[in-house]
């Protein structure tokens, strides 16, 4: 038990090392003077409007976004108790994405802060899709459950692509919400989005003791005092709300979800409560990641952060599937 | 034994879907009692048990637990009262046996509370008593399956409730194992629990039982004594297994001795 609180720590350097290297590097890279200049002169010259302006935003906005999907990746993974838990994985992702492409004229009608708000409820809208189609006990069967997943987010991408395709004007207003980027979130957005994300960490961490233990199965957490239809139905309206605001602020991204809980997990052993705030703190660590790797991979081009994280996480699905493979 | 029961049914019904798999059930559970309930398979022992400790809804007839309807009691203050072992274990993977059990004060903690001394006393007497603090540090894979369901037994206990409902604890164990498994209950009995267990082997059954309960068809076909309910016409009515029936030359209890067809008559 004392190895979390260590784990959480680790976590947040991770996080904070991510966040550094991501304000310093770019087409403009900050050299160790001019950072110091920051520090004493706060805003005022090249460096400093570089670093606080365009940066810091976007690593913040990269950490908020990671953080969403990280705990709602893990949330899946463990009210499922499906180990391929993950929004993108699960077509959740897909959805909010879907009704944001769907959605346009409704976000141009009723202000950006709609976008958070019915990207949310697209991704509701998948979550029962997908169990519709897995069958009501989805819960025991994870392989019916990834299954009518990918079939879900084929048929989003595929909506949304006819959509997108068919109509000019709109494909340039939603092409960040089809391929997961951070550089096209505007700021007017922000408000809606922190609240649903702050609104759904918070409901994640409250839940997080009962959580684990609907790992054991329904009926030990039952029997340990778990009321477990209302935990399930807590933890459906936390991943709603995160990936909601993470799709209508960064678009969709898929296998943060599925790696940030099995590094957390590598990292900070099973030690109860504190899996879920490692998750989120990972997840953040990795989007900041990719999205600096493809901001300096190929100047002067930007490869966006979803592509970049598809590119780093289909690897981790083929290791995982494979090791569970070996175990079977 | 003390004649106040701690669980009873009255007249408990229980359906999976349309079909009526508990038709009725009148059971109570005596305080210090070790009840072992028997039957063919699919005769709804499982969702008895499972229908007592709420884990199944019941679609008729009342469950009282300690005197009081068990749906009046929060979910948590059940929990201390009463701890159920269901078939079919899940962990996560490399899961530690010490963090498994600690899992088991679930029903004493607040959110956020931190982990108490209490807590830490009450997890280490139940991986004492149930035999298994020297793997405390083990993952749950690396142990063998009589392992595993001593440490799930120690979480029950770590729950600190008094009664015990084991559905079906000795199943896919081999047969030292299995005795292990029933010297463990036998011995938490002894120290005060209530215990109900869902076995399926009579002799073993007859051995450990204070009480026997036979199923059939979602109805309790006789409850009492296992002396006094295993005779060789009642098995084969209910098992359709023609046997004899002996004195355990150990224990005295009733050892029943299948037939062989091929030698029959």
């Amino acid at each position: 038990m004392t190895r979390t609180p260590l784990a959480i720590v680790i976590g947040a350097l991770v996080l904070l090392a991510a966040s550094l290297i991501a304000l310093t590097l770019g087409a403009r890279p900050i050299a160790a003077g001019e950072w110091l200049a920051i520090l004493h002169e706060g805003r005022g010259n090249e460096a400093a409007e570089i670093v606080l302006g365009l940066r810091l935003p976007r690593v913040l906005l990269g950490a908020m976004v990671g953080a969403a999907l990280g705990l709602a990746g893990a949330v899946i993974q463990l009210a499922t108790r499906n180990p391929l838990g993950d929004p993108g994985l699960l077509g959740i992702n897909a959805g909010a994405s879907l009704a944001l492409i769907l959605g346009t004229d409704l976000i141009g009608l009723a202000g950006p802060q709609a976008a958070t708000w019915l990207a949310a409820c697209g991704a509701l809208g998948a979550v029962l899709a997908v169990q519709a189609l897995a069958g009501a006990r989805s819960s025991s069967n994870p392989i019916r459950l990834t299954l009518a997943g990918v079939a879900i987010t084929a048929l989003c991408i595929g909506i949304g692509q006819a959509v997108a395709l068919s109509d000019p004007e709109r494909f340039d207003l939603v092409r960040n919400w089809r391929v997961g980027a951070l550089s096209g979130a505007t700021g007017a957005i922000l408000p809606s989005v922190t609240l649903a994300w702050l609104v759904g960490t918070l409901l994640t961490l409250a839940l997080a003791p009962r959580l684990d233990l609907l790992a054991l199965g329904d009926d030990r957490a039952a029997s340990l005092g778990v009321a477990v239809r209302p935990v399930r139905l807590g933890s459906l309206i936390a991943v709603v709300l995160l990936a909601g605001s993470a799709v209508a602020a960064a678009g969709p991204i898929a296998f943060i979800g599925l790696a940030s809980p099995h590094i957390a997990r590598r990292l900070g052993g099973i030690g109860a409560a504190a899996h879920l705030p490692l998750s989120g703190l990972i997840g953040a660590a990795l989007v900041v990641i990719a999205d600096t790797l493809g901001r300096i991979a190929m100047p002067p081009a930007e490869v966006p952060v979803g592509i970049v994280a598809g590119l780093l996480g289909a690897p981790i699905l083929i290791l995982l599937a494979r090791r569970r493979n070996a175990a079977a | 034994m003390s004649t106040k029961s701690r669980l009873e049914a009255q007249a408990l019904r229980a359906h999976h879907g349309p079909h009526e798999v508990l038709k009725g059930i009148d059971i109570a559970l005596p305080a210090g009692s070790f009840t072992v309930i028997v039957g063919p398979n699919a005769c709804g022992k499982s969702t008895l048990l499972r229908s007592l400790a709420q884990l199944h809804p019941s679609s008729g007839g009342s469950v009282l637990l300690d005197g009081h309807p068990i749906a009046h009691y929060r979910p948590r203050d059940r929990a201390r009262l009463l701890a159920v072992l269901p078939q079919g274990a899940e962990a996560p993977e490399g899961i530690i046996v010490a963090n498994l059990v600690a899992r088991g004060r679930h029903p004493h903690r607040s959110l956020f509370q931190p982990w108490t001394a209490a807590d830490q006393s009450a997890m280490e007497a139940a991986m004492e008593a149930a035999g298994v603090s020297q793997l405390a540090e083990r993952t749950l894979e690396s142990l063998s399956g009589g392992q595993r369901q001593k440490v799930w037994i120690a979480m029950a206990l770590a729950q600190g409730a008094d009664i015990l409902l084991l559905d079906e604890p000795t199943t896919f164990l081999d047969l030292s194992h299995q005795i292990d498994v029933l010297e463990l209950c036998s011995a938490l009995n002894c120290a005060g629990k209530t215990i109900v267990a869902v076995l399926h082997d009579l002799n073993q059954a007859a051995r450990y039982a204070s009480r026997l309960v036979v199923m059939r068809a979602g109805e309790i076909l006789a409850q009492g004594l296992p002396e006094d309910l295993l005779t060789p016409g009642f098995i084969d009515e209910v098992f359709h297994v023609p046997c004899i029936v002996i004195a355990d030359p150990l224990t005295g209890k009733p050892l029943i001795v299948p037939k062989r067809a091929a030698l029959a008559n």
